[in-house]
Formats: C-alpha cells, structure tokens, sequence
C-alpha cells in the first residue's frame, strides 16, 4: 500500500496537489513504518527461533543417551541453562534494548529451567507430581520477567499458571494446593500494568488483553472444583467484572476484537443466560456462598461505585448491569423457578434490544447485528421449547428476519445520506 | 535501577540451579547412603500401552492389610515401613499416616481399599486391604531401547520361572530406583546385548 502511494508521489507534486516539502515528509513517513515492520519481524522471528531451538534440545537430551554416563547427561542437561543465563547477564549489565534479543533470551531460560527439571526427573527416575512441577516451573520463569523486562516470559508465566491450577485442581486437593495460582498471578500483574502505562498499543499488551481474562475465567471452576458453589453465579459475577474493566476509560478505547475483556465478559455472560433459559430447576441452585463469591460480588460492586461515580450511568455500556439484574432473577427463582425462565428469556431479549439500540446509536453495524444475533440464537432455542405454538414461533422468526433486513437497510441508508 | 536488576538476575540464576541442584543432591545422597531393597515385580496385563521412553513398573507386594478401623482415601499420603523376607525381598511391614521413629520407610500414596479375598474358599473376608502405589514405578531408557526392555520385562514377568525385581534405595522415606534386574541380568545390559544382534 505504502509504496503503491510512494510511487504516485511525483504525480501529485507534478499536478500541484502537494508541495515537495510534504513529499519528503510523506516518504520519511513511511521509512519508518517500514523499519517498524522489521524490527517487529525480527522480534517475532527470534522469539519463535529460541522457542524452537530450546524444545528441540530438550527432545535431543530426553532421548536419554544410554551409553553417556550419569555426569555427563546432567551436564548437557544443564548446558541450554547455563548458556541462556550467560546471554542474559550480558545483556542486562550491557543494559540491552533490543526487544528480540531480551524477548528470545527470556523464552530460551523458561524452557531450559524446565528442561533441567524435568531431565534430572528422567536421570534420576524421579516420579513426581506435574502440578508442582509446573508450580516450580512457572515460579522460576518470574523473575525472567523483571529481569529481561520480557512480556514473553509473562505470558508463558500466565499459561504456566493457568495449567498449574488445572492441574493441581484436577487432583482435586491431593497434592499441591490450588491457592498458589493467586500468588503466581500476584506476582506477574505488575508487569501487566507497566505494559498498561509505558505501551498501551503494543501487541504484547494486547495479548495481555486476551490471556489475563481467559486465564482467570479457567482458574475460577479449578481453584476449588470439589466446593459445591453457586458455579453460574459466581462466573456471571465474574463475567460482569471484565464487563467493568472494559468500560476504564483506558479499556474502553480500544478496538473491539482487542478488548478481551470486552468479547470475553460479553460472550460469557450470554451464553451462561442462554444455558440458565433451558433450566427449568436450575442446578445452579444448589450450593453455598463461599470466599470467591463473595469476592466477586465485592470487587464488583467497589468497580461499579467507581464507574459510577467517574463516568454517570449514562456513558456506560449496558450490559455491565447484567450481573445485578441476574443476581435479583437468582434470588427470586429460588422461590420460585417457573418465573425464573420467564424472567431469563425476558433478560435475555431486553439486553439484545439495548445492544441494538446500542448499534444503531453508535451507527456500528456490528454491535448492531451482535444483538440481532442474540435474538435470533433466542428464537432458535426457543423453537425447541414444546409449548409454544408453531403459528407463535412461526412468527417470531418472521419478525426477526424482517428486523435484520430493517435494521441494516435503515442504518445503511442512514450512513449514505449523512 | 541497573542495580535492582543486576540484584534480582543474581536472585534468578540462583533459585533456577537449587531446584535441580537440590533434586540431584537429594537424589545422590539416597543412591549413596540409602538402604537397598529389592521389590520383586509382577506380572500385568501384556496389553499395557509401552509408554513414552520408560518401563512402567508394577511390584508383587503392592497391597497391604489394614486394619478394619482404618480408612484411607485414594492418593492419602501414607508411611510405609519396609523388611526383608527370608530370600531378601522387600515386603511391607505395616503402614502408618505418621512418620516411624525407626527402621525404613518410604512415603507412598494409597489407592482403592478392597476386602481380602480368601484364596482357599474363594470367598470375601471380613478384613481389608489398600493398594500401595510407590513412588518409583517408573525406569526411564534410551528412547530406542524402552520397547526391547518392556518386551524383556513383560516376557520375564510372564514366565513364572524368571525372577525380575528393582534395585531401589530408601533413606528417610524418599526412595530412589537403581535398576531393574531380569533373571539375574541388569535391563540395560539385556537390551544393549539385544541391540548388538541386529
């Protein structure tokens, strides 16, 4: 695109549509962009290089050479360590900027600790438990993190913990406790936030954006699987918090697909009201109130009196009062859980009109047809529902045809005469 | 600022070499010092998958009688206290939850209680029994030999004749696996005399 647009340059300063002032300005422009693009190629490319090289040293070591003795396959276990540790004192006293080499180096050491772990397993036919393995693992890759100021390592520190909580969970308390995952967490956020301030428009920070909710929306259900806690509940909680943290100012500017917190929140809280509109006593009944949830339903009340107070009711994305309007539903279908359905569907389809209304406000085709599609998987649900009448589905579907062929007519007419 | 980092990489490259230093020292002081006990092992199903680059161990004595009172859950964290028999092989003395004062052990984790059956009457007892999974059932190999050593070990478990057992040490409850002997003969000489055939 950039050098198409070069190419027309002499063109226009010919015709006199720019002078040859703005000419250089443009192409100096573009010069760095392009330099841009290869250190970013280059950063991509050594991270991918190191990630390689470190997995396949480990298969060329775990090959467990028989006929080397005890020493000296600990020492060639130990090697890749020992040279990435090397590379990255050099470049911390050297006090390196380059983000390949201190991103490359920050992996290489994650895998290479693994690496020594798990080969001293294998020499010593250590059996061991994978859930602190994995805890030990991610603890070491931390400091990495500070040290090579590496967002790789942070990332590999979140999947690191993410698995250990499903690991540990999954043991259902026998070995390792679960609780270390909030520790692990607590200890890798204050790089989050530092990406938040010094390169809020980096791909690593929007990366961050994905994997911080995914992580914490998997740990929830793992921290203690065997407690028997009011699951939906807890998670339209949680959902309902990503849905605040979307709505910071900070968060709130980004780009749609980017804001995790956003899509994931979102999404979320859609498809567990989808799930409760099928129950008709809903399991999510049974249980107790527990640490977590009253955790969430604190965090999420101190975000909102933030929100509130910072920005009025009237800025805020709608749906973030999904969380207190299913709270009050919750409550009163324990009563009485016939209403409880009604009251679901009802929720279900005022919040796809507000996300329509939404769209057309904002003149956002997509948010638009985001609630028009939620009506539609409604209906579509609902059609399985015995009790309606053919002729009534019949003419639901109807009426949501006709409102995505009106809706998108009105607002692409709309667009073209402004 | 250069100093906090200088500080804390010497932070990380000191705790990323205690954990494998720790093991290996762990490891060589139970090689060196523990004391040696052979588990005979036994014979299981053929059709157990060969699995990655180890054998995959199951041992003779690997359920114990436990009193009626006593309940254990699946993987509870147990003390298993070892003797010999007359012809030297490891058996289980008794298990506890707390830690002996005396004599050797080593931590292992419980599986499924069952009641004991009465081999003569074929019947169930009253009394029960728990399944012991020690920590050392696994021997890894050189990638290439681990299917020739598990053909060996299931052919040698099958006949009834062979004797094949594990070398294990124990100290202080953690144990540490030195080798497997077949009829007499250490798995990795069976396989690499196996290898030069072809």
């Amino acid at each position: 695109m950039s050098k198409q647009f070069l190419k027309e340059l002499p063109g226009l300063i010919r015709h006199g549509v720019i002078d040859e002032a703005a000419a250089v300005r443009i192409e100096r422009f573009y010069e760095k962009q392009s330099t841009h693009r290869t250190s970013r190629l280059l950063i991509i490319f050594g991270i991918l290089g190191a990630l390689l090289v470190g997995l396949g040293i480990i298969l060329i070591v775990a090959h467990n050479w028989d006929s080397f003795s005890k020493t000296s396959r600990l020492i060639f276990a130990a090697l890749p360590l020992l040279i990435s540790q090397i590379v990255a004192t050099v470049l911390v006293i050297r006090g390196s900027q380059s983000v390949a080499f201190r991103e490359g180096t920050a992996a290489f050491i994650i895998l290479s600790t693994g690496a020594i772990i798990s080969l001293v397993s294998q020499i010593y036919n250590i059996q061991g438990d994978l859930g602190k393995f994995l805890f030990v693992w991610t603890l070491l890759a931390v400091p990495c993190v500070y040290v090579l100021e590496s967002s790789v390592a942070s990332m590999l520190a979140w999947i690191g913990a993410t698995s250990f909580v499903v690991t540990a969970g999954f043991d259902n308390g026998m070995g390792i406790s679960t609780y270390w995952y909030l520790l692990l967490t607590a200890l890798i956020t204050p790089h989050f936030i530092k990406l938040l301030r010094k390169t809020p428009d980096s791909n690593f920070t929007l990366f961050h954006h994905w994997i911080l909710p995914s992580s914490l929306a998997i740990a929830l259900y793992w921290l203690e699987p065997d407690i028997e806690r009011f699951m939906i509940f807890s998670y339209v909680g949680l959902f309902g918090i990503f849905l605040l943290v979307s709505q910071i100012d900070f968060f709130s500017k980004l780009r749609l697909l980017i804001n995790g917190w956003l899509v994931i929140g979102n999404l979320g809280t859609i498809i567990l009201l989808i799930v409760c509109s099928f129950e008709r006593r809903p399991e999510s009944y049974r249980g107790s109130i527990d640490k977590f949830l009253i955790a969430i339903v604190v965090s999420y009340m101190a975000g909102l009196f933030y929100l509130v107070r910072e920005k009025g009711f009237r800025s805020l994305n709608p749906t973030i009062w999904c969380f207190p309007i299913f709270a009050i539903v919750f409550f009163i279908g324990t009563t009485s859980p016939d209403i409880f359905q009604v009251l679901i569907n009802l929720m279900l389809l005022g919040l796809s009109i507000v996300i329509i209304l939404d769209g057309a406000r904002k003149n956002h085709l997509g948010i638009l047809n985001y609630g028009l599609i939620m009506i539609s998987v409604l209906v579509v649900c609902r059609f399985f529902d015995t009790q309606i009448s053919f002729v009534l589905r019949g003419l639901i579907f109807i009426l949501v045809g006709a409102g995505f062929f009106g809706f998108n007519y009105w607002i692409i007419r709309r667009n073209k005469t402004n | 600022m250069r100093y906090y980092l200088i500080g804390l990489l010497i932070v990380m490259v000191i705790a990323q070499w205690v954990v494998p230093a720790t093991m290996i020292f762990e490891q060589e002081s139970i090689l060196t010092e523990g004391a040696t006990y052979k588990f005979k092992t036994a014979p299981f199903d053929p059709s157990d998958p060969f699995r990655g680059s180890y054998l995959t161990l199951r041992f003779a004595e690997a359920r114990h009688e436990i009193d009626s009172s006593l309940t254990f859950k699946d993987k509870d964290n147990v003390f298993v206290n070892l003797t010999r028999d007359e012809s030297g092989f490891a058996v289980i003395k008794n298990i506890s939850t707390t830690r002996p004062d005396d004599g050797d052990y080593v931590v292992a984790q419980t599986g499924y209680e069952s009641p004991v059956w009465d081999r003569e009457r074929d019947v169930k007892t009253n009394k029960k029994e728990v399944a012991i999974i020690f920590p050392f059932n696994r021997f890894y190999l050189e990638e290439s030999k681990a299917k020739d050593a598990d053909r060996a070990y299931q052919d040698s478990n099958r006949d009834s004749t062979q004797v094949s057992y594990a070398i294990v040490k124990v100290r202080k409850g953690k144990s540490a696996i030195e080798d497997v002997i077949l009829n007499g003969e250490s798995v990795r000489k069976i396989v690499a005399r196996e290898n030069e055939k072809y």
